[in-house]
């Protein structure tokens, strides 16, 4: 008897991560295999030891997001198969970002943060007129533009990557080393996190509001390349080093996150004060708003902790200390407390609702402070981005 | 959650522990720790007290100096706070962990169905099952939720308790056990042993501006020392078996147990000039080592060295060896002295009645500047050598200059560059001396003649005769007036530049007649002037005088109108140096660094378990209600999110699924 029993569920799909991986994700798995083996064979030679694990390890997270965001697969893909077709296109000649068709309007770095730019603009407004007017179709658009925007950055970043080697071979490095490429970074983790969140939440209706963010990121882009911060220039002898590759992207889920978290902040407070609206009765239900601020904040909080771990352990190795009060050191502890006492309060104490949310709107500001107002207003060592 | 059992008999000293592992007592200490960073980014740390003296003024230097805002992070109130969160968080963690930690071995088997319908997240159903078949369902349900359970049978009921992800509960412990670990670490690496040896005297900063030897030995640390942060700066070929730790306004001077040469420095440079590495070739002495121990330090490249860590921190001049020529511009104009001598050293000058003191601050082999291209586009160039030095009068007052090594071009011509400032805030103002074989000689050569009576006086007869004719000689009166005034003009030139010559007209003619005096003179000047030059080069053995020799000397004499605004008596002219730099290496010491990196593994361990491994209860209540049997799902998990409602509905689905399927299908 008690053999039927305990076949009665086995049909049923399993809960849980590693029970649910099927053909599909083994062939991504695979895909991934190979497309890393390649990479190696081809650049190992450019790349010492902690290198070759680092891109082990993106390889692995690649895998792993894919197994649980089944959409990253052909956005991963997508971006793959266009960054390759532009540095074939690029060759061993720098020139051909003028010369060719292609390169010149789309895919050249610069061409490619145009288009995401404006494509983050319009999904902006496509956010927002889907939302007011209750559509459909303007949301489905908006949705499909914002990935195709991140799909620009990241392309461009990759190609802008190869574009450093051809300028000078010698200059050559990942572009996450001034604040002109991380704000481009800062645009691309915020917009993929929260077509993540739309997606599992089924609703597209505060796209507008996150989006916001990202096009003020991408208005200050315009902006700083207009006083040449898209130069592309070598690295400073403290900025080579590899931990550079995975300390500034951790730090940027977590920017991405406390930024999410603090538009989604505005969008609860907003349904809050005026639930009688139309309008805004269509943002989603105050409480999936609240879950998914708080999942923000943890994950950012999470990425945070380790960025901040991580770049403890490149000073020791850099400026002689794990921890010497640099004032973006300094900063970067403030911002954590900060989550960690919001994180404390929701979770011990209970509180929810408004003052969660106006304390991550207020988190945006400190957290916009360490990110742009020390380089701004303080001096130290993290020198580089000054504007 | 634990029970807490409210007692007003509590002791004080029990309520004061509770106190300080509450989360009002925490919250408060990390609010006081964010403020006081934010004042220490705020203020900038580690200033010279002048700097802050000048910018607050006596009274608020004094107050901030009291709460130690100069260097907040040493402070003793800023310790306390982390003393505080230190103990804070351990009390917390004593108190809360093996609580936390029973609570999710316990299966809560002991749940009363009134709770459980009260739950936000139950489910009730009536069937005609008996009830151990329902419970043996139960049991296959949960373990194909992945849940562990536990049954238990009472006299009116039967209940399966479930739970997964108790290791959360962990989450909690090692996330504050690292933020605990951190702290200790950090408190290893702090400066507390240095402080304590101050208060206790044993210690005293010293704030003089003397070489190390003769630092007494209150400003001493023996080797023994357990943890410090310092730099100390070597030149190529020397050698340092200290380092200086920076106290305030002072500094300590911390003996090694080995000692550091440092054999070479190199930086490298990009095709833009900025810098691309910096390297120093070292050598460790020590008598633990058979022979000495070479190693290569740069940026990110450190060496660890018995517990030493040797970083590349800076880079500055070693006391490069100069060979100067000093061009006298006033005494005896055009006269030179040779001088040999080395950045950081000063001599004595005398010139003009005055001493001076001639001291040489610093010397830069690469100048990187934006140099005009013949496309109007800038292109960063190296511009060569320069030195820098002061010139001080005896009351103290000096004048800065830098002076470059190799002539530089600037809209298409090129001069010897000396700039000079009196206030270090403004920017520098330009000599620019024409360029000439043989460096400035022949433009000092120029002022030497035009300095000399004797020679203007000739070339100003000779001027006259040229110009007026043989007649005008025989008229011995007059041509010696011409000639007088010539010289007197010469004069009003060398001393005080054009300026000198419009202002004297100014003062002795009438207004409507000055701008053709002017004119005049001035054309009188430059063909004397003009005379100088060419018997100078004629004596020099110049048979013809080119093109270029003429722009070379309209070149000269603007900078000749310049020179009386220079400021300087001297010319400095560097002729030839040796480089020799001086690498600034930091030396730290952190036996906490590895506890502190262990905490931060903890803490990244943590977090994870805490976010991301959601603590679930589910129960299944079974009894008899009439001919049927009752049953009550239930589930509670510690996040309440939004997902856990999504799967407790599909647990409900798939249970009553299973209920409704018959037996053996
Ligand atoms: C720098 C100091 C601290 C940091 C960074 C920190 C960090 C955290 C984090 C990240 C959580 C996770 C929240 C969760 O998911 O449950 C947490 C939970 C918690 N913290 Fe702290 N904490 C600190 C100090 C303290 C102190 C001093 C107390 C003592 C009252 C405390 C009490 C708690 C409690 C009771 C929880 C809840 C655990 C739970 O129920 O899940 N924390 N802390």
């Amino acid at each position: 008897m008690s053999v039927t029993e305990n076949q009665m569920f086995d049909d049923l799909k399993k809960p849980g991560l590693l029970t649910q991986i099927g053909v599909r994700d083994w062939a991504w798995f695979a895909l991934l295999t190979v497309t890393l083996f390649f990479a190696l064979a081809l650049y190992s030679a450019l790349m010492d030891g902690y290198e070759v694990g680092i891109l082990i390890g993106v390889a692995a997270l690649v895998a792993f997001v894919g197994w649980y965001w089944k959409s990253s697969v052909s956005f991963a893909i997508s971006v793959g198969v266009f960054s390759v077709f532009s540095l074939w296109l690029y060759g061993d000649s720098l020139a051909a970002g003028e010369q060719n068709f292609f390169l010149k309007f789309l895919l050249a770095s610069q061409s490619a943060f145009a288009w995401m730019g404006a494509l983050f603009f319009i999904a902006t407004a496509a956010y927002f007129i889907g939302l007011i007017a209750n559509s459909e179709f303007a949301l489905k658009t908006a949705s499909a533009l914002t990935w195709i925007a991140s799909g620009f950055g990241f392309v461009g970043l990759m190609v802008r990557w190869r574009e450093s080697y051809l300028f000078n071979p010698e200059y050559g490095h990942i572009p996450v080393s001034n604040l002109y490429e991380v704000f481009i970074m800062f645009c691309i983790i915020t917009g993929l996190m929260y077509l993540y969140y739309e997606e599992r939440y089924k609703n597209k209706n505060m796209g507008g509001f996150v989006l916001l963010v990202i096009s003020a990121a991408v208005g200050f882009i315009f902006w700083y390349e207009s006083r040449g911060a898209a130069d592309i220039k070598p690295l400073v002898p403290a900025l080579q080093s590899y931990w550079m590759k995975i300390h500034v992207p951790a730090n940027f889920v977590g920017y991405g996150a406390f930024a999410m978290s603090a538009m989604l902040a505005i969008a609860y407070l907003l349904k809050d004060k005026f639930s009688q609206n139309k309008v805004i009765a269509r943002l989603p239900q105050l409480q999936v708003i609240d879950d998914i601020m708080y999942k923000a904040i943890a994950l950012g909080f999470a990425f945070f902790t380790i960025a901040t771990i991580l770049g403890a352990m490149w000073a020791a190795e850099a400026w002689g200390g794990y921890w010497s009060w640099d004032p973006k050191e300094t900063w970067a502890l403030i911002v954590w407390l900060n989550y960690a006492a919001w994180l404390h309060m929701r979770l011990t104490k209970g509180w929810r609702g408004a003052p969660m949310a106006w304390w991550s709107l207020i988190g945006l500001f400190v957290t916009l402070f360490a990110f742009l107002g020390v380089n701004m207003f303080l001096s130290g060592l993290h020198s580089y981005g000054e504007l | 959650m634990a029970e807490v059992v409210k007692n007003p008999q509590k002791s004080k000293a029990k309520r004061f522990i509770e106190f300080l592992g509450s989360m009002e007592l925490a919250i408060t200490l990390l609010s006081a720790l964010a403020v006081a960073s934010v004042i220490g980014t705020i203020l900038q740390q580690n200033q010279s007290y002048n700097d802050y003296r000048l910018k607050f003024g006596l009274f608020w230097f004094e107050v901030f100096e009291k709460i130690a805002l100069y260097d907040v992070y040493a402070a003793i109130w800023f310790l306390s706070i982390l003393g505080f969160l230190i103990l804070s968080t351990s009390v917390c963690v004593y108190r809360n962990a093996p609580v936390f930690l029973r609570e999710a071995r316990r299966f809560r088997t002991n749940v009363q169905l009134k709770s459980l319908q009260s739950f936000k997240h139950q489910k009730q159903w009536q069937v005609d099952k008996p009830a151990d078949e329902v419970m043996s369902m139960g049991a296959a349900f949960f373990n194909y939720l992945g849940l562990k359970s536990r049954s238990t049978v009472a006299q009116q009921h039967r209940l399966i308790a479930a739970k997964k992800g108790g290791i959360n509960r962990w989450g909690y412990i090692l996330t504050h056990a690292g933020v605990i670990i951190i702290c200790i670490g950090a408190l290893f690496d702090s400066k507390i042993p240095m402080m304590i040896a101050e208060w206790s005297g044993n210690l005293k900063p010293e704030t003089r501006n003397i070489s190390a030897s003769e630092v007494p030995d209150i400003s001493r640390i023996a080797p023994g020392n357990a943890s410090f942060r310092g730099n100390v700066q070597i030149p190529e070929g020397g050698k340092a078996n200290i380092v200086f730790l920076n106290v305030r306004d002072g500094y300590v001077v911390q003996e090694l147990p080995f000692a550091i040469e440092l054999k070479d420095f190199r930086v490298e440079h990009y095709s833009t000039g900025a810098p691309k590495s910096f390297e120093s070739d070292l050598i460790i002495h020590d008598d633990q080592l058979q022979k000495p121990l070479e190693a290569t330090i740069a940026v990110n490249h450190p060496l660890v060295y018995r517990g030493f860590a040797l970083y590349q921190a800076s880079f500055a001049d070693g006391g490069t060896k100069l060979d100067l020529a000093l061009w006298s511009l006033s005494d005896k104009p055009g006269s030179v002295i040779n001088k040999k001598t080395e950045i950081f050293d000063s001599f004595n000058l005398s010139t003009a009645g005055e001493t001076l003191s001639a001291e040489m601050t610093d010397f830069r082999l690469f100048n990187i500047n934006g140099v005009m291209q013949d496309d109007g586009s800038t292109k960063q160039t190296n511009i060569g050598p320069s030195i820098s030095f002061k010139l001080r009068d005896a009351s103290g007052v000096a004048k800065e200059f830098v002076n470059y090594m190799l002539p530089v071009t600037s809209e298409g011509i090129s001069s010897y560059l000396s700039g000079v400032r009196s206030d270090p805030t403004q920017p520098f103002q330009y000599l620019h001396l024409p360029v000439a074989e043989g460096g400035v000689a022949q433009f000092m050569q120029l002022l030497e003649r035009l300095s000399d009576e004797k020679t203007v006086e000739t070339a100003a007869i000779l001027t006259v005769s040229r110009t007026m004719g043989k007649a005008l000689i025989k008229d011995q009166k007059l041509a010696a007036d011409i000639s007088g005034s010539m010289l007197n003009l010469v004069a009003l030139f060398v001393s005080g530049g054009y300026e000198a010559v419009v202002n004297d007209v100014k003062g002795r003619v009438p207004e409507d007649k000055q701008k053709e005096v002017i004119e005049t003179y001035l054309k009188l000047l430059q063909s004397v002037a003009a005379t100088v030059y060419e018997t100078m080069l004629s004596e020099k053995g110049h048979k013809t005088i080119t093109e270029g020799d003429w722009q070379w000397f309209d070149l000269a004499l603007q900078a000749l109108n310049t020179l009386p605004y220079y400021g300087s008596p001297i010319y400095v002219e560097m002729k030839s140096y040796q480089h020799i730099q001086a690498a600034g290496i930091q030396i730290t010491k952190s036996p906490g660094q590895n506890i502190v990196y262990f905490g931060c593994v903890l803490l990244m361990i943590g977090v994870f378990f805490l976010f991301y491994i959601n603590p679930t209860r589910y129960w299944l209540w079974v009894d008899q209600q009439n001919a049927q049997t009752r049953i009550l799902l239930a589930g509670v998990s510690h996040r309440h999110t939004q997902d856990f409602e999504k799967q407790f509905d599909k647990a409900v689905d798939d249970f009553e699924a299973a209920l409704n399927r018959k037996r053996g299908e």
